[in-house]
């Protein structure tokens, strides 16, 4: 006999567990069953290459509630993985066999490191970071070198790269890219955290593309360039994007481009929803679809759809998107999509480690990094919600005229 | 251990006993307290741990630190006198018997 659930949630990362939270504090009463490949209870993941790896903790924080963890309606199945169904039957099966029914399907199978299909690719000391799993992979690494080489110039390398600095240890960030984080923030803060890391003792290249990997045969002893460089490394951590955990939905025959494709509810096809790192989805403010990797996302999804799952009628999902990054002492915050093609506006100094880059498309504000500043970012936040473009007088007067600047067109609006 | 009050606008409260060096959203989620998720998992980014501290029973909880004390100036439900971010509340024996109101 199969086990039968009112919702069966694939993938218990940020979304999936938001989900089960937010099913919990509505008191949900239908039997919920939380899917997870992993074998932990499902945890946040950011603080794994923040703070995580510089203490002695070895787990992370927990994403659950009490609630969730207790309630009898709900069913957690860790280190279960889904090897297929038939959407038309209501019907999973596990790899170890096992088979689930649903009349509700929730996809959140997250996205996974991209990987680089290169000769040496095979070699231990060569990792990624995903998992609580990974993160003690590179822990005991570290005990046994002090070389390090992080491919990709990314968020999860620079904050790795932080927040390893010192010790002893060389740490080189080979970036393939003329700059830092190039599609996801300004020149200006590229330039600024390079700055910042290579204060703390990182040596970050750029336009280097990494050609292939050497070893004894076993183990990585170094990390070789196309242009011919060879850097010794005892651990190499390749952080070079993601790609979306689509392959169940294909075979579920769902449409799949970047991510699942879903309408503005959220839906792939009747009673089957996606949501979080794994889903294209419409973006309501311009005429196509996105694919976003943040907490911000997964959660604000997963309070659509207990919404959806709960019965209540909503228009088309909608919000801003926030990130943070943790990169040494410095936090940086994002509020909105810097766009290519963006006018930026400064405010600040970066040589201060206390600045806001604001993009402008045309006259309209469409995203604002800060440093160090988390007030203005929740400003930015309010501002881009209530679709307010400060002028660019206002943004380097500061916070204050920015906020009489909204207060007055509220009051206006009144 | 500590114990720690919740206590909802509605004047009912919720009381548990909270580990020392456990932080105050951790605690509030591991006892389901309403309202409180703890997005940002602590991180100071996403203010949906904000409290009140009500100091009427004689327990204070300090001056928030500089960033937090940004965040706060933005909370969506408003900023008090005595408004903290949870999650940089960290249980020890001075915050015995503290009572945090729930932000709405
Ligand atoms: C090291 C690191 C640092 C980060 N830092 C930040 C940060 O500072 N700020 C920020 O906003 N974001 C950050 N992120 C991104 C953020 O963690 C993700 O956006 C978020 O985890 C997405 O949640 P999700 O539930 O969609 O996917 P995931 O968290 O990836 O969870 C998906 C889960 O589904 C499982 N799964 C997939 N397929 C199956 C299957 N067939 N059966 C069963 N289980 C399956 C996966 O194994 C995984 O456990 C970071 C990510 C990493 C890895
Ligand atoms: S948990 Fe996010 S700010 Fe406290």
């Amino acid at each position: 006999m199969k086990n039968e659930f009112d919702v069966v949630i694939i993938g218990a990362g940020h979304a999936g567990a938001h989900l089960v939270n937010v099913l919990v504090r509505k008191k949900y009463t239908g039997s919920v069953a939380l899917i997870s490949d992993e074998m932990f209870q499902p945890y946040h993941r950011p603080p794994l290459s923040k703070e995580y790896l510089k203490t002695e903790q070895v787990d992370s924080r927990p994403l659950l509630t009490g609630g969730a963890l207790s309630s009898p309606n709900i069913s957690f199945m860790p280190g279960c993985r889904v090897a297929g169904g038939d959407l038309q039957a209501g019907s999973l099966t596990l790899t170890n066999g096992t088979e689930l029914g649903f009349k509700q399907l929730v996809l959140a199978t997250g996205a996974s490191p991209r990987k680089l299909a290169i000769e040496g690719a095979g070699l231990e000391g060569i990792v990624s970071l995903k998992t609580l799993a990974d993160a003690e992979k590179i822990r005991e690494a570290l005990f046994q070198t002090k070389e390090l080489v992080l491919v990709g110039g990314g968020f999860i390398n620079l904050e790795l790269a932080c927040s390893l600095a010192g010790e002893g240890r060389t740490i080189t960030v080979l970036e393939q890219t003329p700059r830092l984080l190039q599609r996801a923030v300004s020149p200006v803060m590229s330039e600024f955290l390079k700055t910042e890391a290579e204060k703390l003792g990182v040596r970050i290249l750029l336009n280097e593309e990494v050609s292939r990997f050497e070893g004894d045969g076993k183990r990585i002893s170094h990390v070789v360039t196309a242009a011919g460089e060879r850097f010794e490394a005892g651990l190499a951590v390749v952080a070079i994007g993601s790609v979306p955990e689509s392959g169940l939905a294909e075979d579920l025959g769902l449409e799949c481009t970047n991510g699942i494709v879903v309408n503005g509810q959220l839906q792939a096809a009747p009673n089957v929803y996606a949501l979080g790192d794994c889903v294209f989805f419409p973006d309501p403010s311009a005429s196509h679809s996105l694919r976003l990797e943040s907490v911000q996302n997964a959660t604000d999804q997963a309070n659509y759809v207990a919404e959806a799952l709960t019965g209540s009628a909503q228009e088309e999902y909608h919000a801003i998107p926030w990130f943070w990054s943790v990169q040494g002492a410095n936090r940086l915050q994002i509020a909105g999509l810097a766009k290519p093609g963006t006018r930026q506006v400064i405010s600040g100094e970066p040589a201060d480690a206390n600045f806001a880059v604001y993009h402008y498309l045309g006259e309209q504000l469409c995203a604002v990094e800060t440093i160090n500043r988390p007030g203005e970012h929740m400003l930015a936040r309010k501002m881009l919600k209530e679709n307010f473009s400060p002028t660019e007088a206002e943004v380097v007067q500061g916070v204050e005229a920015i906020k009489a600047a909204l207060a007055s067109r509220e009051s206006k609006n009144v | 251990m500590i114990t720690v009050y919740w206590v909802y606008p509605d004047g009912s409260e919720h009381k548990a006993s909270v580990e020392e060096g456990v932080n105050l959203m951790e605690a509030a989620m591991a006892n389901d307290i309403e309202s409180i998720y703890g997005e940002c998992g602590g991180s100071m980014a996403c203010a949906t741990c904000h409290v009140e501290v009500d100091e009427s029973c004689g327990i204070k909880a300090g001056e928030p630190f500089a960033m937090e004390n940004e965040m706060l100036d933005m909370v969506e439900s408003g900023r008090t006198p005595t408004s903290r971010l949870s999650c940089q509340l960290v249980a020890s024996p001075e915050l015995d018997g503290i009572r945090l109101k729930v932000a709405w």
